[in-house]
């Protein structure tokens, strides 16, 4: 029985790649499933079958690793186009159950489920339905959460997996995640833990007790979230995909084959990812104003660099320039390189952003703004516009930049 | 482990409520009765469509099947060995 307004339900596919790549091969049922990286490569573990997790194979832990750990495993390449079909015909089926369905990850979903009681009877019974569809049609199961609000869902989804289902309302999350450490909170990090551990805030419980301007004053405004997730009292809206705001980032990153000695070839990957980031963002129709890079060595020390430019801008050039100023000379020379990633934040909507033409600016040689009217910009926009078109007609890989040929 | 590749096939499809389904096909003068399509998704290279079909035959052997809009052609993309 659920007492409590609105009614919002998380939906979390369970092990999702690992589940696809299980249903079209029905041989794998049963097997360690181990999904990212691929054989014989150095990526990460994207998803795993919950045979594979019983030997402590996680999501995010490299191949090498999860190797290690289960070398029975069977290691698949992500096949994300499958993912992203399987994805969307999941949402077809989420949206017989609720007007309001906001798309979360490719294998999550909000429903806003509140005044469906005349349709299907109780929440309880809109989610065996539910699950049932999913497990008829598309062969995979699900976890659900239900709770009055969107970050409690989340959190309930994932209490009670694979094919669970739970109902939490304010007082059980309470009851359940007071005693608990804070890192139980979805969000809450290793690092996170460490500070508030460090200033004698342990549990859930300890957060939430602790003042919220206190923690805006020490975190900023990811304090005013902590407090908000503590307390149980997010009443963020669910939003209809086509209502959703905009992507806030953009970003492609990349694990090389082979730990990087050459410069030039972090230029070249540098470049490559530029090129994919802008293509999407200029697919997607967005400019962004703040460029960054991370940078991976081979010990696994990571840094991140971020630099804002003037105007916004969706050209893989101007986020090449500034990106590669930003990964330190040191890296490919003193130390190995084994990812690299470039990021594009502070994203508008073109439509939103005015006059246009203001956002082909760039740093001119001597590190000023200028307005891109030079005749040169002109050539570089229209090859833009003429490369865009021959990828839309012949495919991703059918044009690249001449730059980027070193990249492995 | 999955092997990828590219080898040229012909099929008969049923196309059936709206859909395409493969139902057996010949390789290497050798054919295949599929008894399920366990998994079905497009891929899109530029302005042309690529149709994956994940395909079990009569004796449990998985393949992947690509049907290339453009080129109107089959191949087997991947296939599952022991």
């Amino acid at each position: 029985m659920v007492s409590f307004s609105p009614i919002i339900m998380h939906i979390d596919m369970d092990a999702f790649f690992a589940a696809v790549e299980i249903r079209n091969n029905p041989g794998l049922k049963g097997k360690p499933v181990i999904v990212g990286g691929g054989v014989g490569q150095r990526g990460v573990v994207s998803t795993c079958s919950y045979e594979a997790r019983k030997y402590g194979v996680r999501s995010g832990m490299s191949s090498g690793e999860a190797k290690r750990l289960c070398p029975q495993g069977i290691f698949i390449s992500t096949g994300l186009q499958g993912y992203i079909y399987a994805s969307a015909c999941l949402q077809k089926i989420f949206g017989r159950y609720s007007p309001v369905v906001e798309p979360f990850s490719v294998d999550e979903a909000i429903l806003d489920i509140t005044g469906t009681e005349k349709l299907y009877g109780s929440p309880e019974m809109l989610v065996m339905a539910l699950k049932k569809e999913v497990r008829e049609t598309m062969g995979l199961t699900c976890s659900v959460g239900i709770a009055p609000s969107k970050y409690l869902a989340k959190l309930a989804s994932g209490m009670n997996k694979p094919d669970g289902m739970t109902i939490m309302g304010r007082p059980e999350f309470k009851e359940i995640f007071f005693p608990k450490p804070v890192d139980a909170l979805w969000g809450v990090g290793e690092s996170t833990k460490k500070s508030l551990n460090h200033r004698g805030i342990f549990t859930v419980g300890d957060l939430a007790a602790t003042d919220s301007q206190l923690l805006k004053h020490i975190f900023g405004k990811s304090g005013e979230n902590l407090s908000i997730m503590s307390r149980g009292t997010d009443d963020s809206e669910v939003f209809r995909y086509r209502d959703m705001p905009h992507d806030k980032s953009m970003s492609h990153e990349t694990t090389v084959g082979e730990d990087i000695q050459d410069p030039t070839i972090i230029k070249a990957t540098v470049l490559w990812l530029a090129d994919k980031v802008a293509r999407r963002m200029r697919k997607g129709g967005y400019i962004g104003r703040t460029i960054s890079v991370k940078v991976r060595a081979s010990d696994f020390t990571t840094i991140t660099r971020a630099h804002s430019i003037a105007y916004p801008t969706d050209r893989c050039d101007i986020i090449f320039q500034h990106a590669i100023r930003l990964v330190p000379k040191e890296y490919g020379m003193k130390y190995r390189v084994r990812l690299l990633g470039v990021r594009v934040s502070q994203l508008k909507k073109i439509r939103d952003f005015g006059e246009y033409d203001k956002a082909v600016t760039e740093v001119n040689d001597n590190g000023q703004m200028e307005l891109d009217i030079n005749e040169e910009r002109e050539e570089v926009g229209k090859l833009t516009e003429a490369v865009d078109s021959i990828r839309d007609k012949f495919g991703e890989k059918s044009i690249w930049l001449a730059g980027t040929m070193l990249q492995k | 482990m999955y092997q990828e590749m590219d080898e040229p096939i012909e099929v008969v499809v049923l196309f059936q409520s709206n859909r395409m389904k493969p139902s057996r096909f010949r390789w290497n003068g050798r054919v295949y009765h599929i008894s399920e399509v366990t998994g079905d998704w497009k891929t899109d290279v530029g302005a042309y469509r690529v149709r994956h079909f994940a395909v079990v035959d009569d004796s449990s052997n998985f393949f992947q099947l690509s049907y290339d809009e453009r080129k109107t052609s089959w191949v087997i993309s991947k296939i599952w060995v022991e």
